[in-house]
């Protein structure tokens, strides 16, 4: 989904000065941090974990097309159909010939970032198809015309001021009367979309993981809107990275111990489902029709090159709330459906640098996001290589690669280095005077804006070394 | 057009990954793999798992057999001041039910109050209990309703997640089509981060358990 123009920056000016949002976000930081925190150490062995989970991760991507013809071969014999596509414009296509074919009207959706990734919606309502997003921060945000802003609570931009406001203008035919109550307003959307989850002929979800053992995928909410998306409508159809299939359901239970407990500091969810394909024979309920569309869109280009890792993500999004520039931004700031830092490397991967250049420069390479992501993705050392590529390319402004190059130039010579870092030094010392802190500095106005420079003390590190006789 | 994107993605996904030898790490994998890092179960895994249970905030009632199974509904049924209008999991229409209340088999309706599902196993780790749909087992049942009455035998209980999916594939062929887990009512956290229950499935799990299997 294309969120509103700007540039990182631009937006991230915005976020910053945005009092709702950063109280929100404030919350945000509190409470994720915190609860992962305790259910890690709860955990008898959390790092052992981690490592099975990157291992399985690893396992599948040098086995993929094993698994990905395993998988399929399981869902055709019990009767459900496999799509494949190359990219977005053909994921949509067979998504909408689908719901032509079904004659659908309504289509409910349970929470998945490949369909916002892939843009279905617009592509839906332009068929005049009713879609529904029926996770209650999904139908939020699509009532308020926005994007999620977090891949696990897409609201967590929004106040409850704001959520009854909407409510107020978006829900008045329903007759509900205002109010700010959280559970109220949950119950209103309860309400709304009880006879649509009945009525609907398309129920469209993502899938956590695709199992191939059994052909099923794997669905984990806490609010149930999944299960009810996938059984009440006539066809169920599942939108699905190709990087989600795992060899067994054994893998997929330790997986799932990692999920949780990095995505919300839960032990578990609610609700974790296998669903294997449309009403089998004797059946009661279940849909008639079930289908799989698995999305390469930049997948298979990762594979084959050094973001390889970066496939191993289970969207627990961790890495964000963990991020600093996250935190300080929120999900909007970023340019495209995923933020923070798994965003940051998936932007330029999958919808281009043009789109994502600028993402993996809003890191401050601290390696939080590292130490938290359950599948041990290297995400600083990706960005880091993303900013290779960029200046391989050229993409790198003038002034800085000026800038760069006088340093390079000069770092390779080290008595001059010495000789001119020494006397900076030395300089800044004096311009700091006895504050000992530097208010504004020449070509470094953008630094010095918002905070003031601490001055060295007056000695260079590499004279401080030589005098401890360090190096011996 | 779907042909050849298939042929498209799988060969340059084989061409990054694998090769002849992927198949035969594919079948080794099960036995390559190390076991798996779990929390330890100290003590009794029944016991676990109803202290678990309970956490998760599923009310829990021990019944002796399958025909105290209407009495027990009877009086949840009267706490939550709902009328007597249920729907059952087919395995559980022949059960003495009292003849003042409504009981159907089917598939959940709307505006569904009540109903009452058999689990097949539960699990002690994360408290949660699994249900199969199937042709004795509408999976509507377990998401529609306000008020979830899961009957679950003492036997059926395992320690972990791989030991209540291991029951699944040793009572089921096919595979069900729907496997649900369900630790508990269902919950959102997407106005401002605070908890709310319900968000779309029942506002309240009961477990009756029953002891009948030896």
């Amino acid at each position: 989904m294309e969120q509103s123009a700007g540039s990182f920056e631009t937006r991230a000016v915005r976020a910053i000065a945005d009092g709702d949002l950063q109280s929100s976000l404030g919350a945000l930081r509190r409470g994720f941090v915190g609860n992962r925190a305790k259910a890690v150490a709860d955990f008898p062995d959390f790092e052992a974990l981690r490592t099975q989970g990157a291992a399985i991760k690893d396992h599948v991507l040098a086995n993929l097309g094993v698994y990905l013809e395993r998988y399929e071969k399981a869902v055709t014999s019990r009767g459900g159909q496999v799509h494949w596509a190359r990219d977005a414009s053909e994921a949509c296509s067979i998504i909408r010939d689908i719901c032509r074919k079904a004659n659908a009207r309504t289509v409910t959706k349970g929470k998945s970032m490949v369909s916002e990734e892939i843009g279905l919606n617009a592509v839906l309502e332009a068929e005049g198809l009713e879609v529904l997003e029926t996770d209650a921060g999904e139908y939020i945000v699509q009532l308020a015309g926005e994007a999620p802003s977090h891949i696990v609570m897409p609201t967590v931009h929004k106040t409850v001021d704001q959520i009854s406001e909407l409510f107020a203008q978006k829900h008045k035919s329903f007759g509900f009367p205002k109010t700010s109550d959280p559970a109220e307003l949950i119950g209103q959307i309860r309400n709304v979309l009880r006879r649509k989850f009945f009525t609907a002929d398309v129920g469209i979800t993502g899938a956590n993981f695709l199992i191939a053992e059994t052909g099923s995928n794997i669905i984990v909410t806490n609010e149930g809107n999944g299960d009810l998306t996938s059984t009440l409508a006539r066809v169920h159809v599942v939108t699905v990275g190709i990087e989600k299939v795992v060899p067994t359901v054994n893998d997929a239970v330790i997986m799932l111990r990692l999920l949780a407990r990095s995505a919300l500091g839960m032990e578990f969810t609610t609700y974790m489902s296998l669903l294997s394909g449309k009403k089998l024979a004797g059946d009661i309920d279940g849909p008639d029709e079930y289908h799989v569309v698995l999305i390469d869109n930049g997948r298979t280009k990762m594979l084959e090159g050094p973001f390889k890792p970066m496939l191993r993500c289970i969207r627990c999004g961790a890495c964000m709330n963990h991020c600093p520039v996250y935190m300080s931004v929120g999900g909007h700031a970023y340019t495209w459906v995923y933020p923070g830092p798994m965003g940051a490397v998936l932007t330029p991967m999958i919808a281009g640098h043009e789109k994502g250049g600028e993402l993996p420069h809003a890191c401050t390479l601290n390696g939080r996001c590292q130490q938290v992501c359950p599948v041990k993705i290297p995400l600083p050392d990706m960005l880091r290589r993303l900013r290779h590529e960029q200046w391989e390319a050229g993409m790198i402004s003038a002034t800085a690669r000026t800038g760069l190059g006088v340093w390079s130039w000069m770092a390779r010579r080290p008595r001059l280095y010495n000789l001119f870092a020494g006397l900076a030094a030395r300089a800044m010392h004096l311009m700091a005077g006895k504050r000992g802190r530097i208010r504004s500095l020449p070509f470094g106005n953008g630094w010095t804006q918002a905070r003031d420079m601490p001055a060295p003390q007056g000695k260079t590190f590499h004279e401080l070394w030589k005098e401890r006789g360090g190096g011996r | 057009m779907s042909g050849s994107a298939r042929d498209e993605i799988l060969s340059r996904v084989k061409r990054a990954s694998g090769g002849a030898a992927a198949c035969e790490r594919a079948d080794a994998w099960e036995q390559t793999r190390p076991p798996p890092v779990r929390p330890a179960i100290p003590g009794d895994v029944a016991a676990y798992f109803l202290t678990k249970a309970e956490t998760n905030l599923m009310s829990i009632r021990e019944i002796g057999s399958l025909a105290d199974v209407p009495s027990a509904v009877a009086q949840i049924l009267a706490r939550a001041n709902l009328a007597p209008d249920i729907s059952v999991a087919p395995s559980l229409r022949d059960l003495p039910w009292p003849a003042t209340m409504e009981v159907r088999d089917a598939k959940a309706r709307i505006g569904e109050k009540l109903t009452v599902t058999r689990a097949v196993a539960a699990i002690a780790e994360t408290g949660s209990v699994v249900l199969c749909s199937g042709d004795d087992a509408p999976g509507s049942l377990n998401y529609a309703p306000e008020v979830h009455v899961i009957v679950l035998d003492r036997a059926d209980i395992t320690p972990y997640l791989e030991d209540g999916l291991a029951k699944v594939k040793a009572t089921y062929e096919p595979w069900p089509r729907a496997v649900n887990v369900v630790s508990g009512p269902s919950r959102t956290a997407d106005v401002a981060g605070i908890v709310v229950r319900p968000a779309h499935g029942p506002k309240s799990v009961h477990l009756l358990i029953t002891s009948s299997k030896p």
